[in-house]
């Protein structure tokens, strides 16, 4: 029986798909975009990613002149939900047959807001749990080309270059085999006039890490279903 | 003489109006919550196509209907269908009360959930929006009671519901929302700020042992509304009971089963009532609001009934009564569906309100052949910002089979017409605001935070789960998509109906069905 467990352990760590290393990230994104009117638009913001074994966590990171025009709107309570200032918090319950919670937590007002299945994708959460947890789902990789394999020098890690050109877009990721993590991902349709990067940066990782979840203190419990009116 | 002459036509036209006004003993309106021109039009096109036409397309009198409120260009669902259900303008938030009355918080103190704000400034007041005085200054609560006053804030105005019942005719509530939410909740509740749910379900039920004096029986009711289904059952249960959004120990349910109703929970127990058997029903077949209709005909192990299946056993219950009935219908989650810019699921909840129209008015068909005496009015409580946009090609079940909800395409060409920086195919359904589903893209993205979600096609729009960019994008406060501030139709049919033709403001709605049921 030990035996059994012992070899079920090692099949879930090497299968490299469920679980991966506690991390705290840097989120950036970068889009550059030709329009027809002559412009050129760029957008650059940033989001901090922190993950161990059962949540994902996503909060926009706002520079500090934003943060304090944010600061002075505050309501005593929001009756809309506020998307952009809240944090998303992705629980896959193990014990529940992988069950995925999302809420949303609002530092603003305190607010918890739970949000139901079937509004995910209303919050921007499309459901694949793997896409939260590795920002780039691993059986995508699979369907891509590796065109190079290379260690970072500096940081040691092991880097693995993917590309695939599909729906008139080029995709390209460079994929850090040791944190089951993208550290660059680049989307560019094929004239070349829609380019989206996005890059992260390791802040900390296993013990290291700080779990937002678990230091929100006081919270105001909601629903999804309390905004919609 | 010319003066007497004048007096006969004038004694004639008088009469004539009076023997026609009175007659529509059977009064069903239909409200579909958020159900705007354009959210019509693209139903019908989604499911008939361009040329083809919804059932109450083909109700024989239109008219516009303005629908600001007291207090705001662009109104909520409370002082809207409040309009419609009392005469009266009111302001934002408020249910069916005097337009003097103030929308209070409804955030009362609970020790259990509470949280100081001192922390967090608050830097202005509503006037229509007013922090309660009954609140602790550094603690809210999230349950769902009333801070209304119960004193000096306005007062109850008398709604269509409760002049039939005076008249001895049955009435019935049926939702796809919570049925104390704010559209079902106007045609029976009288409360300052549509968020006291709980005192809302209170006013409901006899004797159901609410302490918040807001959440007295409303006595106008007198024997209690004959039938009410819907959702939330959240606010009927006790605060023991699991989901209960109560802060009191009374079962509601329990409470109105001892009034004499009937309480189900699921559409077979709803499909066994026997009519002549039940003349009292509640029908709580959810927690919270019902499913939206796309995702109840998914799961095949639903338990909850269409909104047809509802209207269908409300108007066999009501009927029973000679004197006639007062039935209102939600739609409501039509509305949800768009503040998401969830199209797919807003064209469904749209076609199950279309059907519950048509099973009506087949069913009354049978009662009161001819419908002479029966006043059927459908409409909509407020706008959204949707609009069709691009040149698109017309739907076709070979060549276009997305139709509306797909991406735009040439007329010319058969191929996806691109958007402004002349990569990508955009969608026909656009939003003027809303959130962007948390990301700095198009508003299109399924994706977290917006990470990939490449090229637009028809299967990604027309999917359930997509959501339609945005023109503006709403940062903070105000991330769902908003009401629009535009006139919405009314179609009607049926004894009378002809009063329901031109353009009028919401209030005078309740004046023509008055006039047109003799209420």
């Amino acid at each position: 029986m030990l035996k059994l467990n012992f070899f079920l352990v090692l099949s879930v760590i090497f299968s490299g798909s469920l679980f991966a290393q506690s991390v705290s990230l840097t989120i950036h994104y970068d889009s550059q975009a030709y329009l027809s009117d002559g412009s050129y638009q760029t957008t650059q913001f940033d989001d901090l990613f922190v993950r161990d074994q059962q949540n994902v966590w996503f909060s926009r990171i706002f520079p500090p002149l934003l943060e304090k025009l944010h600061n002075n709107q505050v309501e005593p309570i929001n009756k809309h939900l506020d998307l952009t200032s809240s944090a998303r918090w992705i629980h896959k319950d193990n014990s529940t047959k992988g069950e995925i919670t999302l809420k949303l937590f609002n530092p603003k007002d305190r607010t918890l807001v739970s949000v139901p299945k079937i509004e995910f994708g209303s919050v921007g959460f499309d459901g694949n749990w793997d896409r939260a947890y590795f920002l780039f789902p691993p059986e995508y990789l699979k369907k891509m080309k590796k065109t190079e394999s290379k260690q970072d020098k500096l940081t040691g890690y092991n880097l693995d270059r993917y590309e695939s050109v599909a729906n008139n877009q080029e995709t390209s990721v460079v994929w850090n085999r040791d944190l089951k993590i993208p550290e660059k991902i680049s989307y560019k349709n094929k004239n070349g006039l829609l380019i989206r990067n996005i890059s992260v940066t390791v802040n900390s990782k296993d013990l290291a890490i700080i779990k937002p979840w678990e230091t929100l203190g006081k919270t105001i419990q909601r629903e999804y279903e309390d905004y919609l009116d | 003489m010319l003066k007497t002459k004048l007096l006969v036509v004038t004694l004639f036209l008088t009469t004539t109006t009076f023997a026609n006004a009175g007659s529509a003993k059977y009064v069903l309106f239909f409200l579909g919550d958020g159900m705007g021109p354009v959210n019509v039009t693209m139903s019908r096109i989604a499911k008939y196509g361009e040329a083809g036409s919804l059932n109450f397309d083909k109700l024989s009198n239109t008219g516009r209907v303005r629908t600001y409120s007291l207090d705001a260009q662009t109104t909520d669902s409370a002082p809207s269908m409040s309009a419609y259900t009392t005469g009266v303008k009111m302001n934002n938030d408020v249910i069916s009360s005097t337009d003097n009355t103030l929308a209070f918080f409804n955030y009362g103190t609970s020790s259990a959930q509470s949280y100081n704000y001192a922390s967090t400034p608050y830097t202005g007041i509503n006037s229509s929006f007013v922090v309660g005085t009954s609140l602790s200054p550094t603690t809210v609560a999230v349950k769902p009671e009333s801070a209304c006053p119960t004193s000096g804030n306005g007062g109850p105005v008398t709604t269509i519901l409760e002049l039939a019942k005076a008249a001895g005719r049955s009435t019935g509530v049926v939702t796809t929302t919570r049925v104390t939410h704010a559209t079902p909740a106007a045609t029976y509740a009288h409360i300052c700020n549509r968020d006291g749910e709980n005192q809302i379900a209170s006013q409901l039920v006899k004797n159901s042992g609410d302490a918040n004096p807001v959440g007295a029986y409303n006595t106008a009711l007198g024997n209690g509304v004959d039938v009410i289904l819907g959702g939330g059952r959240r606010h009927f249960l006790p605060s023991t009971a699991s989901g209960s959004k109560r802060l009191d120990t009374n079962d509601l349910t329990a409470k109105m089963v001892t009034n004499g109703y009937t309480y189900v929970t699921d559409k077979t127990a709803l499909a066994n009532i026997v009519p002549s058997a039940s003349t009292k029903i509640l029908g709580l077949f959810t927690a919270s609001h019902m499913s939206y209709d796309y995702d109840r005909q998914q799961n095949q192990s639903s338990t909850e009934p269409s909104l047809s299946d509802m209207t269908s056993k409300a108007i066999d219950v009501l009927a029973q009564n000679s004197n006639g009935f007062y039935l209102m219908v939600e739609g409501g989650r039509i509305d949800h569906a768009l503040h998401d810019t969830n199209p797919t699921r807003a064209v469904y909840d749209t076609i199950a309100f279309d059907t519950a129209i048509q099973t009506a008015l087949t069913k009354m068909a049978t009662i009161d052949p001819g419908l002479a005496n029966t006043i059927v009015v459908v409409t909509a409580d407020h706008d959204h910002t949707i609009s069709l946009g691009g040149y698109a090609m017309r739907s076709d079940p070979v060549r276009n089979p997305a139709g509306v909800l797909g991406v735009s395409k040439n007329v010319a060409t058969k191929r996806p017409d691109l958007s402004t920086n002349d990569v990508s195919p955009f969608p026909i359904i656009n939003f003027g605001n809303g959130a962007t589903s948390g990301g700095t893209d198009d508003g299109s993205t399924n994706s977290l935070r917006g990470i990939n979600r490449g090229a637009l096609t028809d299967a990604i729009t027309s999917a359930a789960s997509y959501h339609s960019p945005v023109a503006v994008n709403f940062s903070t406060g105000a991330e769902s998509e908003s009401h629009g501030g535009g006139d919405v139709w009314i179609y009607s049919t049926g004894a009378n109906s002809n009063l329901f033709k031109g353009t009028m403001v919401n209030t005078e709605v309740f004046n023509r069905l008055r006039t047109a049921s003799g209420l």
